[in-house]
């Protein structure tokens, strides 16, 4: 299994203390639209966001008509809070495609002043990587807008159990910005697991190895 | 109440009605309507500045002028609110004959005015036209509806109106009127920051407005715009200091507005607010922003609330902007295109919104004061 974290640094007046207890201090009721709880579950502790929300649902009834029912539901979403160099840094796991409710839930309660910054890992999280281990081999890889020839543009798609050819990181690690995608097949301590950076700033890494890279990429922050 | 419109309406001429014709908002099926009036069937592939041409030459009446008029006029878009509390011992009678003293003057301007009474407010409809002597012609007269509701609130009522010069003024009638009628004097409060001259806490105005709306969730903040007041010159100063401090304020950026999602946590605004140099920094006066009901449909709303006068933060008005309607049927989430709200809708999220800003004005006033 593996799992995707997004990294977002909070900037912020106050205190890491303050925010971590204004967040945990949003406790769930039977009339709190969103709430959020302390996990103690894993090495480190996480937080879970819980907001009220709806699915619709469609059932058939009796004379086959269509009947739309509104079903009320819960949606989460789990980060850890920890600060790093003065900073503060919330780590997503497993992000939604937008974190709005999240950052609206984090302004609401923290007040006027903060702001956010979404930390992108593909270049510092790699390079870190990379310096750390180098038996990293580039599994994958997918670029767009990368100048074939001088009237060519085109996309890059390469895959291999083996390593990647050298001209072809050469010719991509002069436009950075171009690459969408890169995996990465590590060796930590004889267990084998693969890293893939993306262009939004996310990992997706193999839980085996997850603690070991987490560490490393966390250290360019 | 003043009477800003005079008698101004002109006899258009053969080429008002030319240029008139040839302009993109008449369309080709309205200069047929027009031909065929006239017993005329004109070609679709015909040009449009030949029936122009020819049209124009032919003599026109006031309908004709009625019906160009109406389709290069300006399309009224939904006007924004204000609200006044006003405090004063008046009986429903006061209302009634300072309703029909109002209703009176309206008609003096040849305007309209229509008054519906619900259980829990009067509704005073009014339909006056402005006209902009800028505008080319048939766009100069516009014919616009504006709205004012007295509803009944636990300090006295509350005036509830559309936010124009014009309706402005029936408001100021209307309150006069009602305390000639009662021969009380009223209490006007009106929602402003002009007693918190800290920049900072008018920008937290604008965001608590926006986060702690009850019964609401806020899903983006679209737009913001911030303003700072061009730094004075002192007149003890010198000749000297003068133009030296004229050079430096050249440079002046007066408004900023930041437009985009999330905007209220951007650096880009941060930076703007929270500036150390030794001039005031920038506050908000205006905000763009889209809402969910917590209880409701699924539907978005987005609201634009501002104050008129950014300096003094006086005048505050507000306006729904639109409904992203959710689509319950087909499961999608709500519509990309927004419609216009329903005066249901207006008159709910204008209400809390209202009370909401109150209370935190109240707040901040009293913040000062203590």
């Amino acid at each position: 299994m593996a799992t995707r974290y997004r990294w977002l640094r909070l900037n912020t007046d106050l205190k890491f203390s303050i925010v971590q207890k204004r967040l945990l201090d949003v406790k769930f009721s039977e009339i709190s639209d969103d709430w959020f709880s302390e996990s103690n579950n894993e090495p480190e502790k996480s937080i879970h966001y819980y907001w009220r929300t709806a699915i619709t649902a469609l059932y058939l009834d009796k004379n086959n008509d269509q009947v739309f029912q509104s079903v009320p539901t819960l949606s989460v979403v789990e980060f850890s809070l920890f600060e790093y160099k003065n900073f503060i840094y919330i780590r997503i796991k497993n992000p939604p495609r937008s974190v709005s409710m999240l950052a609206n839930a984090l302004e609401r309660i923290l007040g006027f002043g903060v702001w956010f910054e979404n930390i992108n890992m593909l270049a510092n999280g790699r390079a870190a990587l990379l310096r750390n281990l180098p038996d990293a081999r580039l599994v994958s890889v997918k670029a767009t807008n990368v100048k074939l020839t001088e009237s060519v543009m085109g996309r890059i798609e390469a895959v291999s159990k083996e390593l990647i050819p050298d001209d072809l990181l050469v010719e991509l690690s002069m436009y950075p910005n171009l690459i969408d995608f890169c995996s990465y097949e590590v060796l930590i301590e004889g267990v084998k697991g693969q890293v893939s950076f993306y262009r939004n700033g996310q990992i997706k890494v193999g839980d085996n190895i997850s603690g070991v890279v987490l560490s490393i990429v966390e250290s360019m922050l | 109440m003043k009477n800003n419109f005079g008698q101004s309406l002109y006899y258009a001429s053969d080429k008002n009605i030319y240029d008139a014709l040839n302009r993109n908002r008449v369309t080709n099926e309205t200069i047929q309507e027009l031909f065929l009036a006239r017993n005329i069937i004109v070609s679709r592939k015909t040009d449009r500045e030949s029936l122009a041409l020819y049209f124009s030459r032919l003599p026109h009446d006031l309908e004709d002028h009625k019906n160009i008029g109406a389709k290069l006029g300006i399309v009224a878009r939904q006007e924004r609110l204000t609200t006044t509390d006003v405090e004063i011992a008046a009986k429903a009678e006061d209302y009634n004959q300072a309703i029909t003293a109002v209703k009176n003057q309206v008609a003096k301007l040849n305007d309209t005015m229509t008054v519906s009474h619900h259980p829990d407010r009067i509704d005073l409809i009014i339909k006056y036209s402005t006209i902009d002597f800028r505008k080319a012609e048939f766009s100069q007269v516009q014919v616009r509806d504006g709205i004012l509701s007295i509803i009944k609130s636990k300090t006295g009522y509350v005036i509830r109106s559309t936010y124009n010069d014009y309706i402005n003024d029936v408001r100021d009638s209307l309150v006069s009127e009602i305390e000639k009628h009662s021969g009380s004097q009223g209490v006007r409060n009106s929602i402003s920051l002009f007693a918190i001259p800290d920049a900072i806490k008018r920008s937290e105005f604008f965001h608590s407005l926006m986060y702690q709306m009850p019964d609401f969730r806020v899903k983006d903040v679209v737009e913001v715009y911030v303003y700072k007041q061009r730094p004075k010159s002192s007149d003890s100063k010198s000749n000297q200091d003068d133009e030296k401090e004229e050079s430096d304020s050249d440079t002046h950026v007066e408004r900023v507005l930041l437009r985009g999602s999330g905007v209220t946590r951007s650096k880009q605004l941060q930076d703007l607010i929270r500036q150390n140099d030794k001039e005031d920094p920038y506050y908000i006066v205006r905000v763009v922003w889209t809402v969910e009901q917590k209880l409701g449909l699924g539907h978005i709303y987005e609201i634009e609330a501002r104050f008129e006068d950014a300096q003094d933060c006086t005048g505050f008005s507000y306006r729904l902007r639109g409904v992203y309607v959710a689509d319950i049927k087909n499961r999608t989430g709500p519509s990309k295109s927004k419609r216009a709200s329903t005066r249901e809708e207006a008159n709910h999220i204008g209400g809390v919104l209202e009370e909401h800003a109150k209370k935190l004005m109240d707040n901040l006033v009293a913040g000062v004061t203590n």
